[in-house]
């Protein structure tokens, strides 16, 4: 792992467009600023590992269509028949 | 949006919803598919299938927020929407990813992490709503209208 040292208001610049800018350091926080092109993902660590771990388990949920059917509430089925595509559920 | 059957191996008939939507950015877990379509079946209805178009393995089961109690447009920010290319509310259509919990056959809602897709564009990304009360698996019986109360 590279390591850095960096005070605030100075910046990392990761490859072409990506810079961490460190923006405040106090009570044992870091605040960081972070520019980058729209195609690249930023998330907190734990965010995206919970994230990747429920796209990953609806991807298996999505293949058990079956079961899936049985659990279409009707409720829901009344609420999508009367509504056009596109229009807010009020 | 045109709609053409499908058939997929195995399966019923499958509607096809969407052309291509772009997801520059993957979604996290398949960060390697950028192109999806949405796709349906007349028994899932109104629930529909986010689809690879690289692996039609991929696939994510999703639903239109506009047909529950929390609805995602008025959670989205600018930098939300600078994602898909600046859409206005009125072109972006917001969708819940859906998981079956096999422990108790039930269907969770993460709405902590819905997508968003421009109608305009097709261009899609998953984002993150960082406030209080939104989960990765609320059930989806307490956020159907006539179910959960209001």
């Amino acid at each position: 792992m590279l390591v850095l040292t960096r005070k605030s208001g100075e910046s990392i610049r990761v490859s072409d467009g990506i810079i961490f800018t460190i923006l405040e350091c106090a009570g044992g926080q870091v605040k960081v600023g972070i520019t980058a092109p729209a195609e690249v993902s930023i998330h907190r660590e734990e965010v995206y590992l919970r994230i990747r771990a429920e796209n990953q388990a609806a991807a298996l949920s999505g293949s058990a269509v079956d079961a899936l059917a049985k659990s279409v509430p009707d409720e829901l089925k009344k609420l999508a028949r009367g509504k056009a595509p596109g229009s807010k559920a009020k | 949006m045109a709609r053409e059957a499908v058939r997929l191996s195995g399966q019923p008939e499958w509607q096809r919803d969407s052309g291509p939507l772009q997801f520059p950015a993957g979604l996290p877990g398949f960060e390697e598919h950028k192109i999806y379509v949405l796709e349906s079946r007349e028994d899932l209805r109104p629930f529909l299938w986010l689809r690879s178009t690289v692996d039609p393995e991929v696939a994510l089961p999703i639903l239109s927020s506009f047909l529950l109690k929390r609805d995602v447009l008025p959670n989205l920010s600018k930098e939300h929407l600078s994602l898909i290319g600046n859409p206005s509310m009125d072109s972006v259509a917001p969708y819940y990813v859906l998981r079956v919990n096999s422990e108790t056959n039930s269907i969770t809602v993460n709405t902590k992490a819905p997508i968003i897709i421009s109608t305009l564009t097709g261009r899609g990304h998953q984002v993150i709503l960082d406030m209080d009360g939104l989960k990765f698996d609320e059930p989806l019986a307490s956020l159907v209208p006539s179910m959960g109360g209001d």
